[in-house]
């Protein structure tokens, strides 16, 4: 049996590319066995939806944009 | 095809804030992502001439600005080098023989805190701030910015195999940060 190392590269990977049919079936074993690396899994794709949505509302300040624009009127 | 013409005296107001918010995801420190804004519009003013108004005003300076991070990042190639070679010797999540460590193992997650709240999202964006300049490098590239792992390993002269010990170790660590400060 593969290793939880193993298996959570496995699972980073299975997003990108490909896995061969003898890694889907050893991750497939490994998750079926292995409760916190099956926790992982689902997890970890969650993160990677998540962090498409990374945002931020932030706003410049008066004093930023006057700044700015001084800069650009030189 | 319509050409698209540029207002330079209306982009402080009309984009800085919008410009300022791709920066502060994919840079740290406020500071630096406002001097990028800034470095920006001031880098587009002297490139107007190269303008051939065949993308908007808008993504045009997205695209300057999307330059102006790689640079950052790219000056800071001794710190990537160090980190990858960091990344391959420390092992803080696995035992010898590739088991969790047993404060490291994963834990369930309620649905209730699997939401995309505001709130949640300070917490994932301090979280992703710990990560090394070379994780969050990769993490920008692969899912703000949407590359293929193909393109970030060229970009960055990086093995295939490199990429995905970077990324393995990148979700290790959010995974565990999100876990400690936000699912618990």
């Amino acid at each position: 049996m593969i290793s939880c190392k193993e298996a959570t590269l496995l699972i980073e990977k299975k997003q990108a590319a490909k896995l061969s049919l003898k890694e889907r079936l050893q991750l497939r074993f490994h998750n079926f066995m292995c409760k916190a690396c099956a926790q992982y899994g689902i997890q970890s794709a969650w993160i990677d939806k998540v962090l498409k949505n990374l945002h931020t509302q932030d706003q410049l300040t008066a004093e930023e944009k006057n700044t700015i624009q001084q800069q650009l009127n030189q | 095809m319509q050409k698209h013409n540029l207002e330079p005296e209306n982009w402080v107001e009309k984009y800085g804030d919008m410009l300022l918010n791709y920066a502060l995801v994919r840079v740290k420190e406020r500071d630096m992502a406002r001097d990028l804004v800034q470095d920006t519009f001031v880098t587009a003013l002297k490139s107007i001439p190269t303008f051939r108004g065949e993308i908007s005003e808008k993504n045009w300076l997205y695209l300057v600005l999307k330059t102006r991070i790689l640079d950052y990042y790219k000056k800071k190639k001794e710190v990537l080098e160090s980190d990858m070679k960091k990344d391959d010797e420390d092992d803080n999540y696995f035992n010898d023989k590739g088991h969790w460590l047993k404060d490291k193992l994963p834990n369930e997650w309620t649905t209730e805190r699997m939401v995309q709240s505001e709130e949640f999202m300070q917490i994932l964006l301090a979280c992703k701030d710990k990560l090394s300049a070379t994780q969050a490098l990769v993490f920008t590239m692969k899912y703000l910015d949407g590359e293929e792992a193909e393109d970030i390993c060229k970009e960055l002269n990086i093995s295939a195999s490199n990429y995905w010990v970077i990324v393995h170790r990148a979700k290790l660590q959010l995974r565990q940060c999100l876990e400690k400060n936000w699912m618990s």
